[in-house]
């Protein structure tokens, strides 16, 4: 391993000038050899070294659970974005669930939220889950509805240039007879007219 | 070592089921909540979570304790995950006995949940990545070869006959069906069990316990805290933990001695030096019949070669004088990964507090052991609880 | 508190209810592809099981071979410290009768995984047992390994097709 030279030392002038030079070979890259690899990577000759490839093949069912599935089904059948309340903490939840997170309090209070929301942030999304280029960028926003609760969805149908945090926002539904249950019910969230 | 004193005070768990209907982190509430209400505590008296769970990869959720820290309290509190296979269920309580023994924390809510049934084909299917990818997986193994392969060992070395260790599953499944989370509770004979398909021989179908959804919480204080709780804490006298090679094939798989490790370990702490006499109810860890046989000799409880003979006796029937898996175990409540372990701490917690009702053995037990087993089998732990 | 069989959580579904189509549910697939390194002693291993030829790995101070071939030794911690060619026989130290598949399926035939300690080293293999009737398999049967031909060996473990009974 190469030590560095040490800071303060009393030299000799053709030290000094050979001093700067060894400096400099320090500061380029490990030097490569004829086939490309750097010395911390020589291959020794007698073994190869490799990589096994290999996956694992799962998929998943993932229930909706008690309360994912009531929010699912008012999203299906109503159009209507479900939510539920702990009155203790001063929190509702979308989408709703059985317990606040806060207190450990069971929550029975299923209500439906009107649709609107503001926004609370977003983003412009170029790239997918793989790292590919999309075809169209994709914009993305936290929508918080009455009450503080939040929920991540797409935002659409909106001029980029014109989107501020705070702005009213709607939630656009897919037509009934398309829905399916799934958060992808709601096609976007759009600014409200 | 100054260590404080620290008891199990509460103890809550969900029916264990094929496949459940919640989320998990609904499941998770749903045992910690049972856990709270039994000792009348709220979440904000709780200092510190500890969570057990099983492999990202079975619920198909990246930091999956993270996701469930809603469900288990772990709201803006000091939250850590473990998890060491079917061993999590023993180790989680030890990593919350140490959270408190050590005096950072006075309370510590423990739970440990697991929801395999999200995985598809099969949750096997995610257990085969335990093979090492190069040298074995290439072989198409599947998980009940490591198992059937062990359970040989253990029979042709002791020769032990087939039908000697189907007993473990006629008691366990007998003893099941007073638990009322139990799965697979039932009535059979060692016929029922013989005639069961074979697997992978020499493992039946009904020597094993299926994947299950199910989560368990438990609740630990410190020593001042314990008494003001409960007028019956139950103390935590003694815990162990070892871990063996995961190049499993080159150790000899007919004697667990990891187990014996922790077991030594957990006995050394507790002051035990004649675990037979000292020990009055047992829960090793038994997903397969012949588990809770190999285990009863790791845990230094009989001589090697000789738990079917003292099974066969009944002497760890209920009413014997060793009981061992009161609660139906694994074979009979069922086998959430990370969460059996701790359903059996919680079976001890009720024996030695006389809550356990049906299940309530006869010799009044006053020390208690807890194991568990997991990994590549390779690990074991182990919890020694007393009154 | 003992438990109230009322107040238990969990709703079990049956496996009818689980596959319909009311469950509200998501079904996911992800890509988990992986492209392991196979290190420096197993990369030998492999290197050497192309040419036909199993290798393991001595710990001086244990005095152990160890297969597969590990560069430092789990008992002693120390660096292993030289490659020993071993035969390809050995001795059946455990064995399993499979019917079903990884996932579950269930096989007609059975398969055959062992642990087969390796002549000359103190460790053992996993393999598949071929050529004998299940029946007949028992612990401490000697068994030889069948090699591919040299032209289809890849250098997996797998270029032994299975061990047989000698």
């Amino acid at each position: 391993m190469l030590a560095a030279p040490p800071a303060t030392r009393m030299v000799s002038k053709a030290a000094a000038v050979a001093q700067p030079l060894y400096r400099k070979r320090l500061r380029r890259p490990p030097r490569l050899n004829r086939k490309g690899e750097t010395m911390y990577e020589k291959k020794s000759s007698n073994q190869e070294l490799t990589n096994w490839k290999g996956e694992i093949p799962l998929q998943f069912i993932y229930t909706s659970g008690i309360a994912g599935e009531k929010f699912f089904n008012t999203l299906k059948n109503k159009g209507k974005i479900l939510s539920t309340r702990c009155e203790i903490c001063n929190i509702t939840y979308v989408p709703a669930r059985i317990f606040c997170e806060k207190c450990f309090a069971p929550l029975e209070n299923y209500r439906e939220l009107p649709n609107r929301a503001t926004l609370y942030s977003w983003t412009k999304t170029s790239v997918d889950m793989d790292g590919r280029p999309l075809a169209r960028p994709q914009l993305v926003g936290i929508m918080e509805f009455e009450g503080g609760a939040k929920m991540v969805h797409k935002l659409g149908d909106i001029d980029e240039k014109k989107i501020s945090i705070g702005m009213p926002l709607e939630p656009v539904f897919k037509e009934k007879s398309k829905r399916e249950g799934s958060i992808l019910d709601i096609k976007y969230f759009r600014p409200k007219k | 070592m100054s260590l404080r004193r620290v008891a199990v005070v509460g103890a809550g768990m969900t029916k264990f089921v094929r496949r459940a209907k919640e989320t998990a982190p609904e499941l998770t509430y749903q045992a910690t909540k049972m856990a709270l209400d039994s000792c009348e505590m709220t979440l904000p008296q709780i200092d510190c979570v500890v969570h057990g769970t099983g492999p990202d990869a079975f619920d198909g959720v990246h930091m999956k304790a993270e996701y469930l820290s809603a469900g288990s309290g772990g709201f803006r509190k000091p939250f850590m995950r473990n998890y060491v296979g079917g061993g999590t269920g023993v180790f989680a309580p030890i990593q919350g006995w140490y959270h408190i023994a050590s005096g950072m924390f006075d309370t510590c809510l423990v739970v440990c949940e697991e929801k395999m049934s999200s995985c598809q084909p099969h949750p096997q299917a995610a257990f085969i990545t335990i093979f090492d990818h190069t040298t074995e997986r290439p072989l198409g193994p599947n998980l009940l070869w490591i198992f059937a392969i062990e359970m040989e060992r253990y029979m042709s070395v002791h020769k032990i006959p087939l039908e000697e260790i189907a007993l473990v599953s006629v008691k366990n499944k007998k003893n099941a069906l007073d638990h009322p989370s139990a799965l697979l509770g039932a009535d059979l004979t060692v016929e029922d069990i013989m005639n069961s398909e074979v697997l992978a021989w020499p493992v039946h179908r009904l020597m094993v316990s299926p994947v299950t959804d199910g989560a368990v919480a438990v609740v630990l204080a410190a020593e001042h805290i314990a008494k003001r709780i409960t007028d019956k804490p139950v103390w935590i006298e003694g815990v162990g933990w070892s871990l063996d090679t995961s190049y499993w094939t080159s150790r000899d798989l007919y004697y667990p001695k990891y187990v014996e490790s922790a077991a030594k370990m957990a006995y050394r702490m507790a002051g035990i030096s004649d675990p037979r006499k000292e020990i009055h109810v047992v829960e090793p860890y038994d997903p397969f019949a012949y588990k809770e046989l190999h285990h009863l000799e790791g845990l230094l409880l009989c001589e090697k070669g000789q738990a079917p003979k003292i099974t066969a006796k009944g002497i760890t029937q209920r009413n014997g004088s060793m009981p061992v898996c009161p609660s139906g175990g694994l074979l009979g409540v069922g086998n959430p990964i990370a969460a059996a372990g701790l359903m059996k701490v919680c079976e001890i917690f009720w024996q030695l507090r006389g809550e356990a009702g049906k299940r309530q053995v006869s010799n009044e037990p006053r020390r208690g052991l807890a194991q568990a087993w997991g990994d590549l089998m390779q690990v074991g732990t182990v919890i020694i609880l007393g009154r | 508190m003992p438990i109230d069989p009322k107040k238990l959580g969990g709703t079990g579904i049956s496996e009818s209810e689980f596959r319909s189509k009311k469950l509200s549910c998501v079904k996911y697939t992800p890509t988990a592809k992986y492209a392991w390194d196979t290190g420096v002693g197993i990369g030998r291993y492999l290197a050497e099981l192309k040419n036909g030829k199993l290798i393991g790995r001595k710990c001086e101070h244990c005095n152990k071979v160890l297969v597969p071939p590990r560069m430092f030794c789990e008992w002693c911690f120390k660096p292993t410290s030289k490659w020993v060619y071993l035969k390809d026989t050995g001795r059946v130290n455990t064995f399993s009768l499979c019917y079903v598949r990884w996932d579950m399926v269930r096989l007609k035939d059975p398969e055959i995984p062992a642990v087969i300690e390796i002549d000359g080293s103190d460790g053992g293999i996993l393999h598949l047992l071929r050529e004998v009737d299940p029946k007949k398999v028992k612990v401490g049967m000697r068994v030889k390994a069948v090699w591919k031909p040299e032209n289809e060996r890849t250098g997996a473990i797998t270029d032994i097709k299975y061990f047989k009974p000698i």
